[in-house]
């Protein structure tokens, strides 16, 4: 009985601590799976997707230096002036500031640009904020890598 | 007793958990829903004299720290930028803070000049995102000074009461 006492609270406190742990990898687990539906939406020109994904408030930052809303940056990939062959991310860091969350990465993109071919390595910062119940993207920045 | 035991195990994880995702919705009455929902279409609920004045910190700690890359004052710049910053720079090459601290200490990033405009401050709680325009002449020893235009991004976080620079990420204007 003694025994089963001492395990039982053990687990009781075993909850306790990993909690907190757990709620922070729940978020990280909804932004890679976020992560994932931009990269698919961007692949598939998929106007619809990133609006949803996209915050009103978005800022993005091309790796040009040139900076796009929201409204212009859909538009531009509906008009089809960039089609996105593939994305593939390395180098994945997912910071998490209770609502506002970083995500850096590397990533190879694969791209036709006016018709154009081109592959290219950019380090991505994504800032995601919980906009009421919903993660956003409210800031969008590359840099070319050499 | 292995009932009761069990069931303050089950009771108390519950708890924990209840605890610990206070984002996720509570059960609310329906006029209290229909607020809620209201309330989700509308802008942020914090009185704007708030987010005016956090803007006001955070463009005030914006102009320390473009004096403190002229003045090349490492001091200053130590306490702007949280420990753990990840700092990218223009050519894609990413930074801690020690070790940028360390290039502006030793003299070997130098900022001659540092001009920004097109500033633009969001707030969302306790983290505000800048997004700026700045032209700089930088000198990367043992490279030759060069003046660039770029977009640079700094995210703050407050942590411990001081908003700090948590990340920096520049863009060069092509």
């Amino acid at each position: 009985m003694k025994t089963k006492t001492y395990l039982l609270s053990f687990l009781f406190f075993l909850a306790l601590t990993i909690t907190p742990q757990a709620q922070s990898n729940k978020v990280e687990q909804a932004i890679i799976a976020l992560e994932q539906q931009w990269v698919d939406a961007l692949v598939k020109a998929d106007g619809a997707a990133l609006e949803q994904i996209y915050s009103d408030q978005l800022t993005y930052t091309h790796s040009s230096g040139s900076t796009d809303t929201k409204a212009e940056y859909i538009t531009n990939l509906k008009a089809g002036k960039t089609k996105y062959e593939s994305l593939v991310r390395e180098d994945v860091k997912v910071r998490v500031f209770g609502n506002t969350v970083l995500h850096t990465s590397k990533t190879n993109i694969r791209l036709i640009s006016n018709g154009q071919p081109s592959a290219f390595a950019v380090k991505v910062l994504h800032v995601w904020v919980k906009e009421g119940s919903k993660w956003r993207m409210v800031a969008h920045q590359t840099t070319r890598l050499p | 007793m292995k009932q009761l035991l069990i069931l303050l195990v089950i009771s108390g994880y519950g708890l924990c958990g209840y605890a610990q995702s206070s984002p996720r919705p509570r059960v609310v009455s329906k006029p209290e829903a229909k607020e809620q929902r209201q309330a989700a279409t509308k802008p942020l609920p914090t009185p704007k004299t708030t987010i005016a004045n956090v803007k006001q910190e955070i463009l005030k700690l914006e102009h320390q720290w473009a004096l403190a890359l002229l003045n090349e004052d490492a001091i200053r710049l130590e306490t702007l930028l949280a420990d753990n910053l990840q700092y990218t720079r223009a050519n894609g090459k990413v930074e801690t803070k020690a070790g940028y601290l360390k290039s502006i200490r030793d003299g070997i990033t130098k900022y001659s000049l540092v001009k920004r405009d097109d500033i633009k401050v969001q707030v969302n709680g306790e983290t505000a995102i800048v997004t700026a325009r700045w032209k700089t002449t930088l000198q990367n020893k043992p490279n030759p000074p060069m003046t660039t235009t770029a977009r640079y991004q700094h995210v703050y976080v407050k942590q411990g009461g001081r908003w700090l620079i948590t990340t920096h990420q520049t863009t060069e204007i092509k």
